[in-house]
């Protein structure tokens, strides 16, 4: 047997079919995590088979994103190609926002990452400079999720205000996987993200039966979890060869394919 | 690269509100085999319904030992209350039925790990050396201070039993990947204190992290199946970047050694 299953039984790297994380961190995360350096990062990719990483920083939920987007861009141009960035923001005000989306969109950017702890729903006003953004360039949007209705509401008001934007649900079916199944269903530009920690048994499975393999995505939350682990999810899941490839590959590369035409186009 | 897999942390058999069917053994063998697993230390789950732990244990032991390679992990439980037999006589029942290591449930089965309630049954696993799995969701709430999110974190509970019967061996279970700050100086004070990765031991190279500080020999791989979705646990173990010895002695060696050493 040489399913991708059974060569990551044997440990050997997956390197042939493009893995693609869309999910992943710099900076502390607080959980115990290491604080690993982007060399690591690559070390660890490597190890694994996994071409790219787009990463935003951890202080995402916390305060001075900017610091953080420095750090990524620093990190983009020591391994370019290896690890892309999510632009943070805090929703300070719109003005500030748009200011910190156009600087590093402009620096090579891929996309931009929003996380509710910071007690803001996605709807806030002063998010919508960096939205219009991301939906003008056909950037993927990744926005924390943990199945709360409210939050898959204000996801789906997202999803049709920017038609153009990519928008990936993380931890698409810690909770809730009803809610994400109808959500994505309704949205053609929502993809399912299954970064989770506990990584139901089955889960992955459930959700291609429901919305098709071409709506799911591999994310990892790695420097918080580990992409060995997040990766057995996806190659342990019932599911065809093809199907594990779209997911941990083709899906995200149509993604970037569609940021890059938009930048060759402007 | 080839590695030897016991799964640590596995199961059958039990039913969970809402089901119609029990997880059948069949269910959990296909993914052993698909896995390329040898073998499995097998409890009674989901555990939910089950309250008949003496016919649950039976029924465990008689499945196990019609297959190669699955070893019957058995709840005990303090007689005090009159409902089980004496401490002595539960062990004496799960070796003979082949258990490999037996699960205490404190919390679920109503006791506190306090040693006027449960002196005699630690001592008896202790004098027999049996392997002992506390799963986090089963320990009293002896200290909550990562709050509700994780359902509280009784890990002093644990380190209070394993120094005060030190030739006890401990496996913790269903850890959230949080607590490393609080696992690994845990497992570093009380060598007797081992974990199993199943399942939420999650964390980016928390592995290497355990094995660069302790060594390999205090950790077991383990799925945490029906709960996890298996080859999680067996990708992280394969890609981990530590020695072959380690991944072997992770992979099956150390519960082997555990098991070994059980005075039957």
């Amino acid at each position: 047997m040489n399913t991708l299953l059974a060569r990551a039984r044997r440990g050997e790297p997956l390197d042939d079919i493009g893995i693609i994380d869309v999910h992943g961190h710099l900076g502390r995360i607080g959980c115990s995590a290491p604080c690993a350096a982007p060399d690591e990062m690559i070390d660890e990719m490597d190890r694994l088979g996994i071409e790219s990483v787009i990463v935003s920083h951890s202080r995402c939920i916390s305060t001075r994103p900017d610091e953080g987007n420095v750090q990524v861009l620093q990190a983009m141009r020591a391994h370019p190609g290896r690890i892309l960035g999510y632009v943070i923001v805090h929703p300070r005000s719109a003005e500030w926002v748009e200011g910190q989306m156009t600087r590093y969109v402009e620096r090579g950017f891929t996309g931009l990452k929003l996380h509710n702890a910071n007690g803001f729903p996605y709807t806030d006003d002063a998010y919508r400079p960096a939205l219009a953004i991301a939906n003008e360039r056909h950037m993927p949007v990744l926005l924390h999720t943990w199945g709360q209705p409210e939050v898959l509401a204000e996801c789906r008001t997202l999803a049709e205000r920017y038609p153009d934007a990519t928008l990936l649900l993380a931890h698409a079916g810690v909770a809730n996987e009803p809610g994400y199944i109808e959500l994505a269903k309704n949205a053609p530009n929502v993809m399912l993200d299954v970064a989770v920690s506990r990584g139901w048994r089955g889960l992955v499975q459930r959700l291609v039966e429901a919305v098709g393999a071409h709506r799911v995505i591999w994310g990892s939350d790695t420097f918080l979890l580990g992409q060995a682990h997040q990766l057995g999810k996806v190659l342990g899941a019932g599911i065809s060869d093809e199907d594990k490839v779209k997911i941990l590959s083709g899906n995200a590369r149509r993604v970037l394919d569609r940021v890059n035409a938009r930048r060759r186009q402007s | 690269m080839t590695v030897r897999l016991i799964d640590a942390y596995t199961g059958f058999g039990g039913i969970a509100p809402g089901e119609r069917e029990h997880l059948p053994l069949d269910e959990m063998r296909a993914y052993l085999a698909e896995l390329d697993i040898d073998g499995a230390l097998a409890r009674t789950v989901p555990e939910d319904m089950e309250r008949d732990w003496l016919s649950a244990n039976d029924i465990l032991y008689r499945l196990c030992g019609e297959h190669d390679g699955l070893i019957p992990c058995p709840v005990l439980i303090p007689p005090t209350a009159g409902d089980y037999p004496p401490e002595h006589e539960q062990v004496d029942r799960a070796l003979a039925g082949g258990a490999g290591a037996v699960q205490l449930r404190p919390k679920a089965d109503n006791w506190p790990i306090l040693d006027w309630v449960c002196r005699p049954l630690i001592q008896a696993l202790q004098e027999r050396r049996v392997p002992v799995f506390l799963h986090e969701r089963d320990l009293p709430l002896a200290d909550v201070p990562f709050g509700d999110a994780h359902s509280g974190v009784p890990l002093a509970a644990a380190a209070d039993l394993a120094g005060a019967y030190p030739d006890l061996p401990i496996i913790l279970a269903g850890f959230h990947y949080s607590l490393m700050r609080t696992l690994l100086p845990l497992m570093r004070t009380f060598r007797n204190v081992h974990m199993t990765t199943g399942y939420n031991f999650a964390v980016h190279r928390g592995l290497e992290h355990l094995v660069r500080e302790l060594g390999p020999e205090q950790i077991l791989f383990g799925t945490g199946f029906p709960v996890a979705e298996p080859a999680m646990y067996v990708t992280q173990l394969m890609y981990a970047d530590i020695a072959d010895d380690a991944r072997a002695a992770i992979g099956s060696g150390n519960l082997d050694r555990l098991m070994k050493g059980i005075v039957r």
